[in-house]
């Protein structure tokens, strides 16, 4: 692996897919797919549902045989690695939920050993060591003599990267890691991602949907789009536009200051705001929701004034209608909603 | 290296060491109330000396305990611990709580094969045969009737996710074979329906000692397969991406684990008739009482327990100091359906498990 002349992982012409793809129904097809990566970095996967996120990890993870073309990894091709050659090579963190009555989360993660033990499953002082480095990097000592059915969805996946963790291989592939997850498990998760990455050395590939979140963390991202996979990194595809081509509807815009896709409106009021921020962004906002561009004061409908009164935001309305105050955003957009559409 | 997270695993593995022994003395308590009650009861200390001095001329005891009972008991043990197994090694394999031989319609496939047997050959066999050969043409027989059956079932649960659509499968393989059956019944003598009647309400007392060597020898090989498969079922727990992704040829395991339980699930049913609900029932036992899902502890676990149910029907279907026996199928599923009753009723997440 530390040889620089050879890639830690490289597909050539892939084509992935199931079923046969000349009959349409059943049947799957995505490629060519021609990627390198050098060492141990940390890669998002994503693209539109259906597009073969799942696919392309399962089939790069060997649970799948790729259509055609290749995948080495360390310049030797996957079909010439044994099974428990990859084994030790590429991990996996599927997308369902275990359930298992009485499982202990210290067994699962010691399940990771699997591919090093003998066959009735003995521990030796190497896989104990293993084992527990997996549990600490993870930060779940404190969960491991819970039961698997005690733990909450952030925690349970905590313990799935745990033990593919124990499975001690350079490359880890986790699809949709984040599913199921709140907000704040979600951030933690690709955090621990990234720290692995970083700190262990790891190879670690993942599909998600939670653009904004990857793109704090992640080096490359893989983008999955109908007219092939771009890859780079998240900023790299800022500048190139790479994002637009993510989804088929054309009413999906990439919002670059928000880093996250939204759908485009119509805008026919026109308004002008003046304040101080962050009200008058929040007040722009709400605004465009309901169909207003803020526009300079001279061609505006409307006019916003911010003012702070006890420190607290006041709105005044001054337009063709008169002039109105209110003292939240809510009143104001419904008394323009009401007054705008007479 | 942390001495906190480490003594609670030990507790469990000692709680689990004192469990087996429990266990073990269980089983030899039962064992020995099941040779010394029947219809007969014998006292304990002529048992003892009957065991120690060898009588030149054996009395009526003597016959009841060694030619009867004896056979009795360890068929008991035997059949217990080999459907324990099976229900144990099927319900990982298809993460399927509800998964066991009766219930998925694999004892219904032994007993076509048996059926086949006594039913259509059976008159050949009564005439020129040696027990020997029928014996084993009988096992071999409800081995591959309970394979095929419990291949369908595998071969539908890889389409189909859903458990209870595989449940009702099964229970239509199940009724299939039971149809083909009928229709052997149909056409059979009496004395061959009588004997078929008979075996189909199950019976630990119809093996003689020879019967009882065959029996023995291919439980070995059940059980060698399901003790050789132990460290793959854990994985098998996790499903098929994860097993695959730590190595596991699915494939070979799946073809070992269910050669296994045919073999296990059919040479019981060929020769004590299909003995109902203890496959399943067993390993939820093991589970609830050693609170773990390690098949290192739930093998043998299963085994125990399924021994220990299985002499606790026998004495319950002789009911002792009484003259009548009761069907041993109709106890063990008096016994056994409460239970799956609970597993059905605790189970929530059943419907969703895949």
């Amino acid at each position: 692996m530390n040889d620089p002349d050879k890639l830690m992982l490289k597909l050539a012409d892939l084509h992935i897919g199931y079923g046969r793809s000349s009959s349409g129904n059943g049947s799957f097809a995505y490629g060519p797919v021609n990627l390198e990566v050098p060492g141990p970095e940390m890669i998002g996967t994503i693209g539109r549902n259906g597009i073969g996120k799942s696919t392309l990890l399962r089939t790069i993870a060997g649970l799948q045989a790729p259509q055609t073309g290749g995948i080495s990894f360390g310049g030797v091709d996957s079909k010439k690695i044994s099974k428990s050659g990859m084994a030790r090579l590429v991990s996996y963190v599927s997308t369902e939920s275990i359930h298992i009555q009485n499982l202990r989360v210290g067994e699962l993660v010691a399940m990771g050993r699997f591919p090093y033990t003998n066959w009735l499953g003995r521990l030796t002082k190497t896989d104990t060591y293993i084992i527990q480095e997996a549990i600490e990097h993870t930060g779940i000592r404190n969960l491991r003599n819970k039961a698997l059915h005690e733990l909450s969805d952030g925690e349970k996946q905590k313990v799935m990267i745990s033990r593919a963790l124990a499975q001690d291989t350079p490359v880890i592939i986790l699809d949709e890691p984040t599913a199921f997850l709140d907000l704040p498990a979600r951030h933690e998760i690709l955090r621990l991602l990234g720290n692995l990455t970083r700190n262990n050395n790891k190879l670690i590939i993942f599909s998600t949907h939670d653009l904004a979140i990857a793109m704090d963390e992640v080096d490359k991202l893989w983008l999955m789009t109908d007219d092939g996979l771009m890859e780079g990194a998240p900023e790299d595809l800022l500048i190139n536009h790479g994002f637009r081509k993510l989804f088929k509807n054309p009413e999906l815009e990439f919002d670059t200051k928000n880093l996250a896709f939204r759908f485009s409106r119509l805008l026919t009021g026109s308004i002008s705001i003046s304040g101080d921020d962050p009200y008058r962004i929040y007040t722009g906002k709400a605004l465009e929701r309901i169909g207003f561009r803020t526009v300079s004061p001279d061609i505006a409908d409307f006019h916003i004034d911010i003012a702070l009164r006890d420190n607290s935001p006041q709105w005044k309305v001054s337009g063709s209608g008169g002039e109105f105050m209110f003292d939240s955003i809510y009143l104001l957009t419904s008394h323009l909603v009401k007054n705008n559409s007479v | 290296m942390d001495e906190h997270g480490d003594s609670p695993e030990s507790g469990r593995k000692f709680r689990s060491y004192m469990l087996i022994i429990f266990l073990v003395s269980l089983l030899l308590v039962l064992f020995i109330i099941d040779l010394l009650t029947g219809p007969v009861n014998i006292p304990l200390k002529s048992a003892f000396s009957l065991l120690v001095q060898a009588d030149p001329k054996p009395g009526i005891w003597h016959s009841i305990l060694f030619d009867f009972r004896l056979p009795k008991a360890i068929t008991a043990l035997l059949a217990g611990s080999s459907l324990a197994v099976s229900g144990l090694q099927m319900q990982t394999v298809f993460r399927n709580p509800l998964a066991g031989p009766d219930v998925l319609g694999i004892s219904s496939g032994a007993s076509l094969g048996v059926a086949l047997v006594i039913l259509g050959f059976g008159d050949y066999f009564a005439i020129n045969s040696s027990a020997g050969i029928s014996s084993w043409l009988q096992i071999i027989a409800a081995c591959i009737g309970s394979g095929i059956v419990l291949f369908l079932v595998m071969f539908v649960s890889l389409r189909i996710r859903d458990i209870m659509t595989i449940l009702i499968l099964g229970i239509l393989f199940g009724s299939a074979a039971s149809a083909v059956v009928s229709i052997l019944q149909y056409f059979s003598n009496q004395t061959m329906l009588k004997a078929f009647v008979v075996w189909s309400m199950g019976s630990l007392g119809n093996l003689s000692g020879s019967q009882l060597e065959v029996l023995a020898i291919s439980l070995v090989i059940g059980f060698a397969l399901s003790v050789y498969s132990l460290r793959v079922l854990n994985v098998l727990l996790l499903g098929e991406n994860y097993s695959r992704s730590m190595g596991v040829n699915i494939k070979l395991t799946r073809f070992l684990v269910f050669v296994s339980t045919s073999i296990l699930s059919g040479s019981i049913t060929a020769f004590c008739g299909p003995l109902a609900f203890v496959g399943i029932v067993v390993p939820h036992l093991a589970r609830m009482m050693f609170k773990t899902a390690d098949h290192k502890w739930l093998l043998p676990a299963s085994i125990l327990l399924g021994a220990a149910m299985m002499l606790i029907a026998d004495l319950i279907s002789q009911f002792p100091g009484s003259e009548s026996i009761l069907p041993i199928n109709s106890v063990t599923a008096l016994l056994g359906i409460p239970v799956v009753i609970w597993v059905i009723i605790s189970n929530r997440r059943l419907v969703n498990i895949s």
